[in-house]
């Protein structure tokens, strides 16, 4: 076998085993260890999710849904996640935004902003770490 | 040959399962028997067969034999190392999928919710494409959620297991397919390079352990490749054509279409490759062949593309991309110079890493380009390069913000190809030794009749 086989074998098997144990080495290290985040939010629409009537568009509203709140790029961004891991929680219920349904869920999931009371809209039940289940009174 | 049969049987059942129990409307109990019937029936078809292959034994394994990998013999390093790199990675691969049991962003948001949505909602399962939900990229095809689902409902149960094995499968697979692919058809070194390779960009195993459909489309479009190259190996050593595989890789096409609307980029430019290179054939007579190759792969891919197309038309909404364009738009972003500059660039930049470890592999190991590997080699070149003007193409025409669409998907998008690209590349390296490994043509002559 020559030289620039065995070298270039070398170099494969060595470029591997580094790029595979530093993979391994970033998975283990405590710094990148963290919580679901999914499977949080799953929890937290667990009870929420049995109330709410199956196969049916409901509203949805959140602390960023008035865009006057929203005073970065990264609440943008936080927004779109947050209702899209409300949607994945929730599911088959499909979850529109906005408050024209007769149910609508409310993620308040920020309480430094304060959100200006809707008189059409009436809390049913309040199911803790800023979900809300309302009716809406004009549906 | 294992890992073109669980390919098959993966994309067969996910498109079973879209026809008779979401289409069809059949009942669990009907659709489970159906399906188990259908084992059955293929088992007892193949019972014979496979039991004179274990009498015979015929059937080897291409692969490792374990003890003989553990010697510590100088020829045994490569096997040794790739097993060592290949363990490294499946905890790696566990880890990832512990961390993150709901997949990346692409997972959830899209084919776990659609799974999720299809298990959750029985009949009324078409509430997955709402209009409200367009932003979940409704349009794409379901062969990923049906394989979910239909796990779900034999576990019954809505495990996150389910999907995290689906995409080990699906990654492991494609090293499996890649390195036994190879192994056959240049070496056993060739194989065991190819998947140490493989193994070390991190993203493949990232990407897999992700649940993202990229690494499943990157399997099915390696097993069409692979079998395409394998029948034109079989064809140029044999008298007799060989008509089935061309079926098995249009069977494999079709499945690639079915899990990502990139995987219909794919089966256009896998047929204008094989089309493209009809007027090259020498006699009148291998034009004829070739012609009816053609036309066996399409009609492999028929039944998939018909059962894509009815999705397509019935129940899914059109393409959030396609809508948002008009011929205006579309010209003047043509027209549009920066716009090219601005693809090059971060296609060079992304496409220059992969370009360049293939490249030192080349030049480090040698290669010789064999005359029976050539017209597998040509289709499988064309294809990649169809594949990569084609992502070309829709980024240049994308309606979103260039830049953000290029870096957020280009990524993936190279990925899918990946494992292809490995494959062809290691069909013409040939490493510098005395005693080089049988070649296919060789294992051909020398199988017992």
């Amino acid at each position: 076998m020559r030289f620039f086989s065995k070298l270039g074998m070398g170099l494969i098997i060595g470029y591997s085993f580094f790029e595979s144990f530093q993979l391994f080495k970033e998975l283990t290290s405590t710094k990148f260890l963290r919580i679901d985040l999914i499977t949080q939010h799953d929890k937290r629409y667990h009870e929420i999710r049995k109330a709410l009537p199956q196969n049916t568009t409901v509203g949805y509203i959140s602390s960023l849904s008035d865009p006057k709140n929203i005073l970065s790029v990264d609440d943008i961004t936080h927004e779109v996640q947050e209702y899209y891991l409300a949607q994945y929680a929730l599911s088959p219920v499909v979850l529109e935004r906005g408050k024209d349904y007769s149910f609508v869920v409310g993620n308040f999931y920020r309480p430094d902003i304060k959100i200006e009371t809707d008189k059409n809209l009436t809390i049913i039940k309040d199911y803790g770490n800023g979900v809300l289940l309302l009716k809406n009174n004009l549906k | 040959m294992i890992f073109t049969a669980l390919g098959l049987s993966l994309g067969s059942s996910a498109s079973l399962y879209l026809l008779g129990k979401l289409l069809l409307g059949l009942p669990t109990l009907v659709f489970f028997a159906i399906e188990i019937s259908l084992v059955f029936l293929l088992f007892s078809i193949s019972f014979e067969k496979i039991k004179r292959c274990f009498i015979k034994s015929e059937l080897k394994l291409p692969c490792f034999d374990l003890r003989s990998v553990l010697q510590p013999k100088p020829q045994r390093i490569l096997p040794f190392a790739f097993l060592i790199a290949l363990i490294v990675n499946i905890f790696s691969f566990l880890l990832l999928s512990v961390r993150e049991p709901h997949g990346g962003w692409d997972a959830w948001a899209i084919w776990n919710m659609r799974a999720r949505f299809i298990f959750r909602s029985g009949e009324h399962w078409r509430n997955a494409f709402s209009s409200a939900m367009a932003w979940s990229h409704i349009d794409y095809p379901l062969l990923i959620p049906s394989l979910v689902t239909r796990s779900w409902a034999y576990v019954g149960d809505e495990t996150t297991l389910v999907p995290a094995t689906l995409a080990a499968v699906f990654t492991f697979s494609t090293l499996g397919f890649l390195v036994s692919s190879l192994s056959v058809l240049s070496g056993k070194k060739q194989g065991s390079i190819a998947g140490l390779l493989l193994l070390s960009s991190p993203v493949f195993i990232k990407f897999g352990a992700s649940q993202c459909a990229d690494i499943p489309l990157g399997f099915f479009i390696l097993s069409t490749i692979v079998l395409l190259t394998y029948r034109d190996i079989y064809n140029y050593n044999s008298l007799r054509k060989n008509y089935t595989l061309t079926i098995l890789a249009g069977f494999m096409t079709g499945f690639a279409a079915s899990t990502k609307n990139e995987g219909m980029l794919f089966l256009v430019a896998v047929s204008t490759a094989q089309i493209l290179l009809l007027p090259f054939a020498n006699t009148k007579k291998e034009y004829r062949s070739q012609l009816k190759q053609v036309c066996l792969f399409l009609l492999g891919l028929l039944p998939l593309l018909g059962l894509l197309l009815y999705f397509k038309g019935n129940i899914a909404p059109s393409s959030e991309f396609l809508d948002s364009q008009n011929l205006k738009n579309v010209f003047s972003r043509i027209s549009d110079f920066s716009r090219y500059i601005v693809i090059v660039k971060e296609f060079s930049k992304q496409l220059g890493y992969y370009v360049a470890i293939l490249g030192a592999c080349l030049l480090f190991l040698g290669f010789k380009l064999e005359k029976q590997k050539l017209a597998g080699i040509t289709t499988a070149l064309l294809t990649i390069f169809l594949m990569l003007l084609g992502y070309a193409c829709v980024y240049l025409i994308t309606p979103y913000d260039l830049s953000w669409h290029l870096v957020s998907s280009l990524d993936r998008l190279l990925i899918q190809l990946w494992p292809v690209s490995v494959f062809t590349c290691f069909l013409v390296i040939r490493i510098r030794h005395k005693e080089m490994n049988l070649t296919v043509s060789q294992s051909i002559e020398s199988r017992p009749t």
